[in-house]
């Protein structure tokens, strides 16, 4: 892998997605549900493995020690539920719309879970402060956790098929999101003339950043934009609702 | 249309077995240099002479140039490293001569990764780290430190979290050519060496991956499997070589002390069999077969408190007096008072030599850290506080013995 460039990775991907993004939104769901099983089973398999070299103290005490940047945190990961934001898209061609709210908690909790336990696996494994000076510490849980009797003695090539899934899902998720929505913009009848559209712009920001650390920068700081505007316009325009119904009121009166 | 058809495809097939077959980059395993293990001994103050200058100038550290490494790498001579109990089969031969699996090459170097291009530039396939089971580092070199390696490994994505990290008493290098007859490959050996010791009991789990752990916590200090060479080509497992700061700051004296180390964290399954007087019964030996252990601290006038609890259940091995009598409860309890008493004893022993070292290998920090959280956060910022803190604490040890077996014997 080291000798291919990471531009034919990346476009690789991208073309990859861009055409599954041109099938329409039944399509898009089925693919899904298809590659969920896939991601939630793996994963968990490398959790329970990977508990084998936990160790319980790691995790205490559950506040943490010293003072720590628990708001930043909390930020960040609630950013990275965002693109559950495409269940709104979805809502419409349900056939029981009225279970959607129930569906997304569920989703939500699920997301969460998995969250939860790959942190408190990691964690259990390694202790807090080994924790930090990895870049991939779940890639490395991964890689310590060994399923008993010789027959497989790292995990990573597992970590890394569903880690290339999760990738793919995502990324599909929100390309499917943003030409879904500027075809809604712009009132197109197809979403497709988007989705090749939008290629080159996505593949150059993903050649953008320098380094690691750029990288996560700038992934730190758009998952907070994103998640200030996903969270604050639809506020606004609840406001706005509300303000507005107040004097349709008082003209009816 | 049909045949427009029939065009699509075959230029997908053709593109597909072009692209999926993955032989854009591939390096066949007869290509590559695994290398299973190394070795790091000092290189003495005159290498920098003989050195090939590879990767850099004449350096002007003098840090650098004092303390060059010789590393010594294990390389597996694709083909012929045997892969069942019965191919090939003269393992005399192959100890050394032109059979051999494994191909060793000696390099200088003033850094690890140095001498790792040194090695690259003197042999003619890709070196890989993928397959690396085993380093082994020399007394002295742990001793000046340990950081130039962990900074290597840690960033080297082909190394594996479980690699085996040893301190050797005298030279490394002459670990990568022990040959005992039961494995032809002596890296390999040496691997299930201390695998197997870990199933028996004989060694807690302490590979690189628990090594880094352990290092990085605040109320825990490192610590490696310590070993020696015996009849030239025999490993024996000597101890544990524990560190502070990533410098190695002393050696457990005798190998039982692994022993009563396990049983003060209570690590299973028990492996040791100790030997001890017993009044009026004589010399007799109890081998230990589950350990369970209960730490608990408090806090005392400012100062942390450890209190110990250790349970063993243990079975009767031998009794060397031939007058005496084991028959009944009572003298069972009075052995296992006897061997309370001497594990007590030398985990006490071990507890003090640790102290006087500041290398807390008991973690005794880390329960600190969980259970009280108020003081720790107080008096403790990094981990040199916690290590001078160590120094001076008080611990209380109990013992319970349990022998549940006494053998196929009554007297």
């Amino acid at each position: 892998m080291r000798d291919t460039p990471i531009e034919v990775t990346i476009i690789v991907l991208l073309v990859l997605t861009a055409l599954s993004t041109r099938r329409n939104i039944v399509k898009f769901s089925y693919i899904h549900l298809f590659y969920l099983p896939f991601l939630l089973g793996p994963a968990l398999g490398i959790i329970l493995t990977s508990l084998q070299n936990a160790d319980v103290l790691n995790l205490e005490p559950v506040i943490g020690n010293h003072h720590t940047n628990i708001m930043g945190g909390l930020l960040d990961i609630a950013a990275l539920f965002q693109s559950s934001f495409i269940i709104t898209l979805i809502i419409p061609f349900m056939m029981k719309p009225e279970k959607a709210m129930k569906a997304s908690i569920w989703a939500m909790i699920i997301a969460g879970m998995l969250y939860l336990l790959i942190v408190i696996s990691t964690i259990a494994t390694f202790g807090p402060q080994e924790t930090i000076r990895l870049i991939w510490p779940t890639l490395e849980n991964a890689r310590t956790a060994s399923i008993p009797g010789g027959f497989l003695e790292r995990l990573d090539v597992i970590f890394l098929i569903v880690w290339l899934i999760s990738v793919f899902t995502t990324m599909f998720t929100t390309y499917y999101l943003t030409c879904y929505t500027t075809q809604e913009l712009f009132h197109f009848k197809d979403h497709g003339l988007f989705s090749t559209f939008l290629l080159p712009f996505v593949f150059v920001f993903a050649i953008c950043p320098h380094d690691i650390f750029q990288f996560f920068q700038i992934a730190q700081w758009t998952g907070r934009i994103g998640f200030f505007l996903t969270l604050c316009y639809p506020i606004l325009l609840w406001v706005i609702a509300v303000i507005r119904k107040k004097r349709e009121r008082t003209c009816e009166e | 249309m049909k045949n427009r058809r029939i065009i699509v495809v075959l230029l997908q097939l053709t593109v597909f077995s072009l692209l999926l077959t993955g032989c854009w980059d591939s390096l066949e395993i007869d290509n590559r240099s695994l290398i299973l293990g190394i070795a790091i001994d000092e290189a003495g103050p005159d290498a920098a002479k003989e050195e090939d200058l590879t990767n850099h100038k004449k350096l002007d550290s003098p840090d650098l140039n004092a303390n060059m490494i010789r590393l010594t790498a294990q390389i597996a001579v694709a083909g012929r490293i045997p892969l069942g109990p019965g191919s090939g089969g003269d393992s005399e031969n192959s100890a050394k001569g032109k059979n051999s699996p494994v191909w060793v090459v000696e390099v200088l170097g003033h850094t690890i990764d140095d001498a790792m291009n040194n090695l690259q530039q003197e042999i003619a396939d890709p070196r890989f780290l993928i397959h690396l089971r085993v380093i082994v580092v020399s007394k002295k070199i742990a001793e000046k430190g340990l950081v130039n390696l962990n900074d290597y490994l840690r960033r080297n994505p082909e190394v594996r979290r479980s690699t085996w990290l040893l301190v050797a008493d005298k030279q490394a290098a002459d670990f990568m050519n022990v040959a005992p007859p039961l494995e032809r490959v002596p890296t390999l050996y040496l691997l299930s060496m201390i695998e197997k010791s870990i199933a028996m009991g004989k060694f807690p789990q302490a590979f690189l991956s628990t090594f880094w752990s352990n290092d990085s916590k605040l109320g825990q200090s490192a610590y490696l499997p310590y070993v020696s060479i015996r009849q030239g080509q025999n490993v024996l497992i000597k101890g544990l070589a524990y560190f502070k700061d990533n410098k190695l700051a002393g050696t457990t004296t005798y190998p039982m002390e692994i022993g009563v180390f396990m049983a003060a964290k209570g690590i299973n399954p028990g492996g040791f069999t100790t030997l001890f007087p017993v009044k009026d019964i004589g010399y007799v030996m109890v081998r230990t077969t589950n350990r369970k252990s209960h730490i608990s601290i408090q806090i005392k006038n400012g100062k942390p408190h450890a209190n110990v609890y250790v349970r063993l259940q243990s079975e009767l091995g031998e009794k060397y007096d031939e007058q005496s009598k084991i028959d009944s409860e009572k003298s069972l309890k009075t052995i296992e008072l006897e061997q309370e008493r001497w594990i007590a004893n030398v985990i006490h022993d071990l507890i003090k030599k640790t102290q006087k070292d500041k290398s807390d290998i008991f973690g005794f920090g880390e329960y600190v850290r969980a259970h009280e959280r108020s003081f720790w956060n107080k008096s403790i910022q990094e981990k040199r506080d916690w290590e001078n803190m160590y120094a001076d604490m008080s611990v209380t040890i109990k013992v319970k013995v349990n022998i549940r077996r006494v053998g196929m014997k009554i007297y």
